[in-house]
Formats: structure tokens, sequence, C-alpha cells
């Protein structure tokens, strides 16, 4: 282990270095600052792009809060501001001291631009991050989508690397991660469950989003404890120059958004609401039986801001979400998560920019038995506390730095019964399970010349086991080898990991580059699902005394070219994966109440690999992309399969996916999207006993089978209303699965029921041809 | 426990499959084929009866269902410090005890010999357990009655418990191990709900419910069967159970006690 290498070292040694950087490039030069808004709204921009005419070395995108800072020589500058979706803002400024400059842009009418798509024409280019996409939350309603149900987890499937965890299902895997190897922030606040009704639906709703960035590689230094991927995702702040009230109404659910200042371009709230009801269709039902059934879930997002005054913002946001699920008198379910996010901007100075954030996240879920005689209840939980500290340091046009740490505080609850003294069950609880994480980072964006651009930085993370409960050692045929109870406060154990991160791009010419990328990332936290369908009863464990942090390192390489005047699009991505520490279950474990979870756990390796090619039109009428995938994901446990290397419930050959987007006039869009992939690694039986009168299976080779393929086309065309009038609306058609394919979503073995003699394998589909009709309103 | 919840998820899909017109149909797979492995199931109770051990071999997934007798083998369940049961085949693949009556507490060992290849496995018979009473329980999903029925018995308390119930409904036993454990209600009076669907209960159903304490072993080896079918939880990989006996055979061995009672469904 690295002990040695202490944070406080690690903080000397950042600060030595960037003292001495400054020393180096010290220039006579100024600092032009400022913060980058819509016009309309007063909502900050992020990734927008500000850059000097004419001088193509010099220029900087938005943070995450609007925020830019760039550095000049003295003298008389072009300044151009660009958004996509925006028009673009062309000023004249002279500098002679350091200045502060906030722009507003304005909206642009016609949106002729693809919904994924980069600031800057050429960004995706010349930048050296590599593996990132953005989505622009305001366009992905042309997309259709289940039920017309906007969901920027669904649209993220759709490029190229991000794949769909089963039709219809909000879960995603990134190049041959596990579902939970995604880190999923909702601003800052790590999600835990981020699906609704069985994965169906995602707990975001886009009404209030404002944007979303994922990682697929080469992660920034300022995210870690996930192995596979950052989904980062941003909350509108709401609109600081008028009160506006959105909303829609679907197939199933109802949205309603409220924002507006508090005090006009200082301060503004977003509150923003949404309700499914296909219980509210029940409490019609003939039988009177049925109305006493709940099964629905909400979402409920909300934020404000205050600027106190140039220098200092604060922001505060939250979302709960929940669903439930009763039968009358008889069984209860509901389950949900909540965030809530403090934050607090600072400048120090023109060129140092401080966030300091105060973050809760939480998960849980309870099931109640209202069965006479064995009532019982179960609850379940995962608790963070997070205190984080981030600075963005514009040092000179060369280098951009980030620094900061953070410290998560985990608790566990992996469950605990309880009931009434008359019911047959026993109360029973087990240890909370606590942990201590701490990571500091340093990153460094520098433009080494003209045509070779590097992000490089390092993560130390360190991830303390707590007392407060007992833990023990297992052999590796499950056999416990000691127990030991910790006080609150002791640390049992401590690991320690450096996280390099390296991306880097060299630019052939204007219009071509190619890249590669090194990126370690640590997990510290483990989703353990034995099934192959997420639940919302899937337990998260720590790592402990037997499970250790998963690592990943990744290798990738890319080339990237633009064609047309940057109008069409191309890249290829390989990259490489190798992960260590990865677990599974022993056959036959059982997770219900279960003390020691761990004695059921095997350790071991797993690979990943893949090709992504993309290739997009970005402007015009008619846009959109191809995105294909070829890979190949596999696991290694010496426990499973004799210890050879057996396919990954994730592992698909091939994914493709064709996206185009229409638009003939002012008021309507046309979209389509067609996907194909391969069929999903399944086990097969190979032959068959019968069993005190049952009929089981004889399995073959772990994963060794296919599913049939799946393909699927749904389009969509949306109205919009008559333009320049207070109140808008428009309306969303949609069919999903036009030519009404019947794609696997599981195989099933079992006797013939008409023919009990008789085995066969069943195909269940769930969603045919489904048409979806959403009308949104704005005023 | 979990069976209520995973009742409910069905019922979740099975709304939504209503609503949004999901279809099962029947495919060719073209699956592989294994050679044959032997296949062992062997219980032996506290009753005092001449008990079964049924040997047979696997097939092909498209074969029909009819059990492929293992015959000639040569069987014999030992008592721990005691005597030596030696079976015969009776008729083709099944084999019988002379007259005798398993003793809770005691390890019993079984021997079963095929083309010159010894089988063995063993089971200490856990301490009886006997159902005091079945009765009926009405309940209401989605609009739908459902008719289940109740086993109520005493859980020995402070030692860890297991149960097999094996359900015959007009005396066709159903395929379903109904399998409990006391974890969640370790020396309780227990009412253990057995859910009998495909098909429901009707009334006039004659019910009939044998309670097997069963060892850990087993317990383990037809959790994971269950698991696998879906019946434990949703579907998890599959993945061959671990058998207590050696040598690649399938099936179990159970030293169980036995109880029994019946009743007709109103």
């Amino acid at each position: 282990m690295i002990k040695a290498f202490s944070v406080r070292s690690l903080f000397a040694l950042i600060f030595f270095y960037f003292v001495s950087l400054s020393f180096a490039f010290a220039q006579k030069n100024y600092t032009l600052s400022g913060v980058v808004k819509s016009s309309a709204t007063g909502e900050t921009l992020i990734g927008a792009s500000v850059k000097i005419v004419g001088l193509a070395q010099i220029g900087a995108s938005t943070n995450s809060y609007g925020f830019y800072s760039l550095n000049l020589p003295e003298g008389n500058y072009k300044v151009e501001v660009s958004y996509v979706g925006y028009t673009t803002l062309a000023k004249d400024l002279a500098i002679k001291a350091n200045a502060k400059q906030d722009f507003s842009l304005e909206e642009s009418n016609n949106l002729n631009e693809v919904v994924i798509t980069n600031v800057r024409r050429n960004e995706n280019v010349i930048k050296a991050q590599m593996g990132v996409e953005k989505l622009n939350v305001k366009d992905i309603q042309n997309i259709p989508v289940l039920f017309g149900e906007k969901d920027i987890l669904k649209t993220l499937q759709l490029l190229p690397g991000i794949k769909s965890a089963g039709e219809g299902n909000s879960g995603f895997y990134v190049r041959g991660g596990a579902t939970d190897q995604n880190l999923i922030l909702l601003d800052e606040a790590p999600v835990y469950n981020a699906s609704h009704l069985l994965g169906f639906f995602s707990t975001f709703n886009s009404d209030a989003i404002k944007d979303v960035t994922v990682y697929k590689g080469g992660m920034p230094a300022q995210y870690g404890g996930r192995l596979s991927s950052v989904l980062d995702v941003r909350m509108n702040d709401g609109n600081k120059k008028e009160t506006t009230f959105e909303g829609g109404i679907g197939l199933i659910s109802s949205r309603l958004k409220v924002e507006g200042p508090f005090v006009k371009d200082k301060s503004s709230f977003m509150v923003s609401g949404r309700r499914t009801y296909a219980d509210a269709f029940l409490a019609f039902a003939p039988d009177t039986s049925l109305r006493g059934n709940t099964l629905f879930f909400y979402d409920l997002n909300a934020k404000a801001n205050y600027q106190l005054d140039e220098k200092n913002t604060i922001y505060l946001s939250g979302y709960f979400g929940r669903d439930k699920l009763g039968l009358n008198n008889t069984f209860g379910f509901n389950w949900g998560n909540a965030t809530g996010t403090l934050r607090w901007n600072h400048l120090f100075s023109d060129k140092l920019f401080s966030n300091t954030s105060l973050i809760m996240s939480k998960y849980d879920y309870e099931i109640e038995n209202l069965l006479n005689g064995s009532e019982f209840k179960v609850s379940s939980s995962i608790k963070d506390f997070n205190f984080k500290q981030d600075f963005l340091y514009a040092l000179n046009n060369k280098h951009e730095l980030k620094f900061g740490f953070e410290a998560i505080h985990h608790t566990i609850a992996p469950g605990e019964i309880s009931s009434p003294s008359t019911s047959s069950v026993n109360e029973i609880k087990i240890e909370n399970r606590k942990g201590l994480e701490i990571a500091t980072y340093f990153s460094d964006e520098f433009d080494v010349s003209d045509r070779i651009k590097m992000v490089y930085g390092l993560r130390l993370s360190a991830f303390s086991v707590l007392g407060g409960s007992t833990y023990k050692t297992f052999d590796n045929d499950g056999f416990e080898t000691s127990s030991a109870f910790y006080g609150n406060g002791e640390f049992v154990k401590t690991y320690f990991n450096l996280e390099p991160r390296i991306s880097a791009s060299y630019q052939l010419d204007e219009d071509k580059s190619i890249k590669a990328s090194y990126t370690r990332n640590v997990q510290n936290l483990h989703l353990m699902s034995n099934s192959t369908a997420t639940t919302p009863t899937d337990l998260y464990i720590m790592n402990s005394l037997n499970t250790k942090p998963e690592l990943a390192d990744q290798f990738s390489f890319g080339y990237f070219n633009n064609f047309k005047d940057n109008n069409y699009e191309f890249s290829a991505e390989v990259y490489y994966k190798p992960m260590q520490n990865q677990i599974e279950y022993r056959n036959g474990t059982d997770l219900r109440g279960n003390q020691n979870v761990e004695a059921d756990l095997v350790y071991g390796k797993g690979r990943a690999y893949g090709l992504e090619l993309f290739f997009k039109k970005k402007f015009g009428k008619f846009n959109g992309w191809v995105g294909y995938t070829i890979s190949k994901t596999e696991r290694q446990f010496d426990q499973i399969e004799n210890g050879n290397w057996f396919n990954a419930r994730q592992d698909r050959p091939h994914d493709l996916s064709l996206v185009g987007i229409y638009k003939p006039g002012k008021r309507w869009i046309f979209s389509s999207t067609f996907v194909y992939s391969s069929g999903n690694a399944v086990t097969f039986p190979i032959g068959k006993y019968n069993l005190d009168g049952k009929t089981i299976f004889y399995y073959g080779e772990r994963n060794g089978n296919r599913t049939p393929a799946s393909h699927r086309l749904d389009v969509s065309a949306t109205l919009e209303g008559k333009p320049n009038r207070k109140f808008k609306s428009s309306w969303n058609f949609g069919i999903y699965n036009l030519y009404n394919r019947k794609n696997p979503f599981s195989l099933e073995f079992k006797d013939n029921p008409d023919n009990p003699s008789q085995t066969q394998a069943i195909q269940n589909s769930l969603f045919g041809i489904i048409p979806s009709v959403t009308w949104n309103f704005k005023f | 426990m979990n069976k209520l919840s995973i009742k409910y998820s069905l019922t979740i899909i099975a709304v939504f499959g209503f609503l949004f017109s999901s279809c099962e149909k029947v495919v060719d797979l073209n699956l592989d084929q294994t050679e044959p492995k032997l296949v062992i199931e062997a219980i032996l109770t506290d009753l005092d009866v001449r008990h079964i051990v049924s040997l047979s071999n696997t097939k092909n997934f498209d074969e029909d269902n009819t059990k492929v007798p293992v015959t000639g083998a040569s069987v014999s369940i030992k008592e721990e410090n005691g005597p030596t049961i030696t079976y015969t085949e009776q008729t083709p693949g099944n084999y019988l005890s002379t007259r005798y009556k398993g003793v809770p507490g005691k390890k019993y060992e079984i021997t079963v010999v095929v083309k010159g290849v010894t089988y063995s496995a063993s089971s200490v018979m856990p301490m009886p357990v006997r159902i005091k009473s079945l009765n009926q329980l009405d309940l209401d999903f989605f609009g739908e009655l459902n008719k289940i029925v109740q086993v109520n018995y005493n859980d020995p308390a402070g030692i860890t418990n297991y149960y097999y119930n094996r359900v015959f409904v007009n005396n066709l036993k159903r395929d379903r191990f109904y399998l409990e454990s006391d974890r969640f209600n370790d020396g309780r009076e227990v009412k253990n709900n057995i859910f009998l669907d495909d098909p429901e209960l009707v009334a006039g159903d004659k019910v009939k419910v044998q309670l097997l304490t069963i060892d850990a072993n087993v317990y383990k080896y037809l959790f994971s069967i269950n698991q696998i079918s879906g019946s434990g939880g949703p579907p998890t990989t599959p993945a061959n159970p671990e058998s207590n006996f050696n040598n690649g055979a399938l099936g179990f061995f159970s030293a169980s006690s036995f109880s029994v009672d019946s009743l007709v469904i109103k």
C-alpha cells in the first residue's frame, strides 16, 4: 500500500506544482471572467464556449455554474460566445485591466442542430477529453421513447458504448460495466437507484434537468467511486426573469413545473413534479376490490439560488421520488431516493473559482406484510453525507487547474424486520455498516502546443471501513475464519488507491485528430443483485475485510474526423478495460435477511474491449447519427465454471442505433430511431430430469448462449403551437415498435401446459406496438 | 416471506402486459445435448414403512418427460452406529427398503453403485416438527380472489430448521418445492402461506400437505432450483445446483421427519 503517500504530502505537491507553474508562466496578462446566461430566463449555461476571434488557442468553456475565465495580454479583442440552441454573440472588448464580463445569449428559434452536440463546431476534434458525450435536454423531446415519456437515460442508450440493460429499461451498461458501475450524480448527489417501476422509467424528470454529461472513459479526476462511467446531471436553476408554468399530460404521467425569480436577476426557484396515474384508473374500476390498490410513482425536484453579491452565490437543490405499490390489507412496498445539495460558489479572484458543497443522499425501501398472523415490515437503507470542496484555477492560457477534496460518510442499514408481538415473525436487525471515503484530486487541462492538448490528473482515494459492527473473514469456500466486533469510531481497515487519469489529443490537421487516454477507477460500494433483473431490493455492500475495492484500468484510443466544414462528424474509439476484484454470488445464495452475505461472495476478474463507431450529421433540416459498437465482456472466477472465462451478463457483441430528425418547417418535427442488438448472454439447458415430480433442467456453459437478436423502429412527430404567443403548447405523437417486433425479454423453459409430458422454450416479449400522445404547455 | 413481493412483481408485469400487449411464443432454440447423467432421489423418513430410492438418467430437452430408469444398481443406507438397510429393485429404477423407521438426530449414509461407480451422500435427520393444522385464507390480488392454504406448526426454538412442504391437490403432487426456513420465525407458531396457482384452488379441492424437515444441504439444493426457476424471486443466472451426492450425480438424499394433514377448500 501507499500509506506513505499521505493526503498532506499530496496537497504539498499540488501546491508547489502550481506555484511553480505560475512563476514559470507569469506574464503581463489580464483576466477576463464572468458568467454566460440565457437572456430569456437568466439560467446559467454549462459548457458554453467563450473564444477570441483570430486567436484560436485562447478560449474557455463555462463550468457547471456558467463561469469562465480567460487570460489575455492587453489589447482590443472580439469575443465570441456560443452555445447550442442559442444565437452566437460577438462583442468587442478593450482589455486594459482585469475585467468582469457576463454574457446573455438569445435563444435561437430554429433549432436545426442535433440533440447531442458539441459546443464548438470542431470541439470534438481538438479537445483532449475523449469518451464524453453531452445531451441537450431541451431537444430530447423530439426523440421517440416508450409511452412518450421523455427519458434522458433511454436517449443515452442510443449512443455507441452505452447499452440498454433490457427493453424499455432505464438501466444501462457502459463499455462492459454493470449497471452499478455507473456513477449517477444529480446536482453532485449520488443517486443509488435511478429507476422507477422495475426500471421502465428513470428517476430523471427531464423538465427539471438542464444539462447531462456522460463520461465513458477518461473520467476527469474530480469524479471517482465507480468503475465504468460518470453521468453528471444538473438541474435547472430557475427562471430569473419571470415566473413561468410548464407542464404536460401524457399516457403514463403528468408533469408540472413552476419557476421564477424571488428577486429579479438575483435569485430564483424551480419546482417540478411528475406523477404517474396507472392507479388512477383503478379508482374507476367496476370491481370495488380493485380500488384499494395503489401503484404509482412520483418525482419532485426543487431548487433555489441566491446571488449574495458578485462573488458569492448559494444554491439549494433537492430531489424526492418514491414508488408505491400496495394491495389492500395484504401487502405494501415502497422505495425511493432523496437527495439534497447545498452549494456555495465563491470567487476568490478572477482566476480562482471555488465551489463548496454539502450533499446528502438516501435510498431506502420498505416492505410491509399485513397478512394476519405473519405481519412484518422490512426496511433497508443507504445514506450518505458528503462534503466536497472544488477549486478551478485558470492559471494562464495554457493551464486550467482543478483540484479539491471530498469526504463521504456512508451508512448502510442492510435490513431490519419489525413485527407486532402477535405475529409469527421474529424481529431481526442486521448490523449497520459504516464507511468513510476520502479523496483528493488534482488535474490540469494543458494546451501543450497548437496541435497537442492534454488533460492529466491524479486522484488519491482512501476508503475506511468503520467500526460499530462485527466484521468476519471467510475462506475461499465461504467458511468463517475470524470474527471481531469493532467499536464505534474504530477504523477496521483502510484501502488506499492512486488513480491516474490522462487523456491527450494530437491534431493532425484542422478537422482530424487522434487521441489516447488511460484511466484508473476505483469502486468502494458494490450492488449485490443475484437476479437477472434489477429490483428495488438489490443490496449495496461496502468494502470490508473480505471485499476489496473494485479496480478498472481503461486504455482507449480514438480517431476523430469532421467533414464538410464540420457539418459531419466521425469518430472511432477502441478501448480495453481489465477489471479486478469483481464480485459474484455462489449458487443458491439467499439474500433475504442474510447476516453473512459475504460468506456467499466470490471474487474474480473481468475484461472488456470493443470498438465504437459514430457518424453524425450535426446541422441542417435533416440531421441525426449512426452509432455502432462491437464489444466483448468477460469474467473469470476460480469458483465458477472451473475457473474459465465466461461471458458477462452484459456481453452483447453488436449494437447499432440510427437516429434521424427532420424539421421541414417551423412547426413540425419528425424523428425516428432504429436499434439493433445481438441477443443477451444467457445459459440454456442441455438436458433435463425429473425430481420429486418436477422437471429440472441441466444447464450448459454459463452465459454461453444467446437470446434471439432484438431490433425495433420507433417514430414520433411533434407539432409546435403557433409561435409568438404567451401560451405555448405542443403535441407529441409517437409510435413505439412500429412494425410490432416481438423482441425477447426473457426465455423460459418449462413443461408444455397442453402436454405436460413435453418441455418447451417460451420467449416472453414485453412491448408490442405502442402508440402514445403527449400534450405539453408553457405560459 | 418474499413470495408476496414476487407475486406482486408478477402482477405489475401482468398489468403492464395486459395494457401493452405483451406476449409469449414458443421458440425453437436448437439446444445442445449432453451425456446422460445419473439422478438419485432418496428420502428416508421417521415413518415405519418401506422407503424408496429412485434412479434415473437425464434426457435431452426435446425428448418427453418420462423417466429413463436406471436398473441393476445396488442401493443401501447405513445408519450411524446402526444397521445397514439394503434396497431391492421393485420396478425398473425404483428400489425399496425393508420396513424401517428412521431416527431423528441420526446420520444416514447412502451408497449407490451403478455400473461399478459408487455414489454416496449423507444426511442427518432433523428433530421432528409436526403440522398442527391447515387452514384456508382468501386473498385479494387486484380483484382476483386467491385461495391459499396456511400450514400451522411450532418451530423449535434455538436450532435452525428447514422445511419442505410437499403439496398435493386432489392427490396430484404440485411440482413446486415449497421451502421454508426459520430464519425469520425461530421458535414461533408458524403460519406458512402456500400459494397455489396454475391452476388456482377452487371450492371442493382436497389439499394435502406433507411437512418434511430437511437438513441445510438439501434445503440449499432445492432452494437453488427454486431460484433458477423463478419461484424464489426474480430468476437468477441458472447454474446446476450442488447435490449432496459425490461423483457428479444429480438429485439429493434427505433424511426427514414426516407429518401430514389435509383439508377441503370451501
